[in-house]
């Protein structure tokens, strides 16, 4: 059976150990990036099931990224959750507005991130 | 003048001056040394570490988002240096997440005994390990330490009377949030911003005992809680904010029709309607201010009808307020272009401009709708009437299209009027 692909951008190292290591577990191959150019690199060559952005990055931020991959064939279909230590409601409609599927503020509850996840990847085969 | 014989002849001074500096460089080439050693010491040790977190970071996070106790998870016995680890990793993790995963470190916390540690560190005798000790508390979020941070909140020193206030925000429960605002009560011995920047980063917990308290708070810890109310934007202090409009208490009614606003829910507009008729000026300030914040509409008349108060505050923010009213709000503020009241009229072209619709409506000079150029004619005639012309002299000059800047240019008078040239 194919493993879910996910890729996981931030530039905060804690958050992309802790987050590999769970969706690892959960059966996941994980790819992951600590700064926006890396990400959309990451992306363009992993085509991946999932993707979880951090908002505020090196080089291009979370929306610019989304932005990036929605204009992109290839990737225009992909599950995007944007996670946030802002605290606006105007970043959550902004990063619906680029395109993000979900908007999921820090600090996060680790299960239903994992959970939304599960979801949107049914969801987008569906 | 001659060398005196000690300085000179014997050799016995070469000597001495060869000693010396071998001497003073043998000193400097021992302390380079021990500065080296000590650095890569130093760096081995942190390499050490670094590699024993790596080791660690994966049990702690299974054990995080797993079922069994922290002992079924650990590689090993705890060494002593790995416990500094342990909590790194536990309070970096709690910056990133919550729910039942911060419940998990929390838990891990106590059967390590680090809350047993960190307790018998809070009754030191020295005051920056007390200071410390509180704040791992408060990191930790353990229940097992609230008897001792309320007793801290008491001690001699401030930073750590701070320090543990600040762990029981962290912590949360109504019993650790209690003496908080109690501490509300005694200005001598808290700074009421600090409190309520703790109270207000604990959130909804703070409201339900702010709400019990209220009526037994002095003055100035009722306008703190008000404020806290309308920072956290909680729902629950709704209906007690509304009372507190018909307070004797103009401050008090004031701070609790911003406090309206900031909760935003605008089924409070009714109430802050009622407000902008209050006999105070700045209650009636901030009732406006207010209603700019809720997204209703049953406001607008009232809010024109405040646009001619006697207080230049009150006509201000019903303006502002206005123009956050979408189109049914700008259209008010269009028909006060007419207003008898100058300022009332000057204030809706502000107001206009500020909403970017008298940029549209120069634009609409140029539409090939007549009546929409009309209408764009109609306003700017008000707007030369009132003598507003700045925006409009400056598109006169800097329009991108140049029909417009002409049709500016007439309305002005700058250019004579086609038919008059003829």
């Amino acid at each position: 059976m194919k493993q879910n692909r996910i890729v996981i951008a931030d530039d905060d190292p804690i958050v992309i150990k802790f987050l590999s290591a769970i969706f690892q577990d959960e059966g996941f191959e994980v790819r992951t990036a600590d700064d926006g150019e890396k990400a959309l690199k990451v992306i363009r060559e992993t085509r991946p099931d999932l993707i979880i952005l951090d908002l505020v990055m090196p080089y291009h931020d979370g929306f610019e990224i989304c932005q990036q991959v929605r204009a992109a064939a290839l990737t225009a279909n992909v599950p995007v959750i944007i996670l946030s230590m802002k605290e606006k409601e105007q970043d959550a409609i902004r990063a619906f507005e680029v395109g993000a599927d979900d908007f999921i503020r820090k600090p996060f509850n680790a299960l239903e991130l994992v959970a939304r996840a599960r979801k949107l990847m049914n969801d987008s085969r569906t | 003048m001659t060398t005196p014989q000690w300085l000179v002849g014997n050799g016995q001074i070469h000597d001495l001056v060869f000693w010396l500096i071998g001497a003073v460089g043998s000193v400097f080439l021992l302390l380079v040394i021990i500065i080296i050693v000590s650095k890569a010491w130093r760096e081995y040790v942190e390499e050490g570490l670094r590699r024993r977190r790596v080791e660690l970071e994966p049990s702690f996070f299974k054990y995080v988002v797993g079922q069994g106790p922290i002992e079924n998870y650990l590689p090993r016995p705890l060494a002593r240096k790995e416990r500094v680890l342990v909590e790194d990793i536990f309070f970096d993790l709690g910056r990133i997440v919550k729910g039942s995963v911060r419940e998990r470190a929390r838990d891990a916390f106590e059967k390590l005994g680090f809350i047993e540690h960190y307790l018998e560190k809070l009754e030191s005798r020295r005051w920056w390990t007390r200071a410390e000790a509180a704040e791992k508390l408060g990191l930790m979020g353990s229940e097992r330490a609230t008897r001792s941070l309320i007793t801290h909140m008491d001690d001699q020193v401030p930073e750590v009377r701070v320090r543990a206030a600040r762990a029981l925000g962290t912590i949360r429960t109504s019993e650790a949030l209690r003496p908080l605002t109690r501490a509300l009560l005694d200005p001598g011995r808290w700074s009421a911003i600090r409190v309520a920047g703790i109270l207000i980063g604990a959130g909804d917990e703070s409201v339900e005992i702010l709400l019990q308290e209220f009526h037994a708070l002095p003055m100035h810890a009722k306008i703190a809680a008000i404020d806290i109310f309308g920072r956290i934007r909680s729902l629950k202090a709704i209906s007690l904010l509304r009372e507190l409009l018909a307070s004797p208490d103009p401050d008090i009614r004031a701070r609790a029709a911003f406090a309206l606003g900031s909760i935003g829910d605008p089924t409070s507009a009714s109430y802050l309607t009622e407000s902008l008729k209050d006999k105070n000026w700045a209650v009636r300030a901030m009732a406006a201010k207010a209603l700019g914040r809720l997204k209703e509409e049953e406001s607008i008349d009232a809010l024109c009808a405040s646009l001619v108060d006697p207080q230049w505050w009150v006509r201000a923010n019903a303006a502002e307020a206005l123009k956050n009213k979408g189109t049914r709000g700008v259209g008010a503020l269009l028909a006060m272009l007419d207003s008898k009241d100058v300022y009332a009229a000057q204030q809706a072209v502000q107001m206009l401009q500020e909403s970017g619709l008298l940029d549209e409506m120069i634009s609409r000079l140029a539409s090939e709708d007549g009546e929409q150029r009309q209408n764009a004619l109609d306003i700017m005639a008000k707007l030369v009437k009132l003598k507003r012309t700045d925006l409009l002299t400056e598109m006169a000059h800097t329009h991108p299209e140049s029909n417009i800047r002409q049709r500016l240019a007439i309305i002005l008078g700058l250019r004579p009027h086609p038919r008059q040239t003829a």
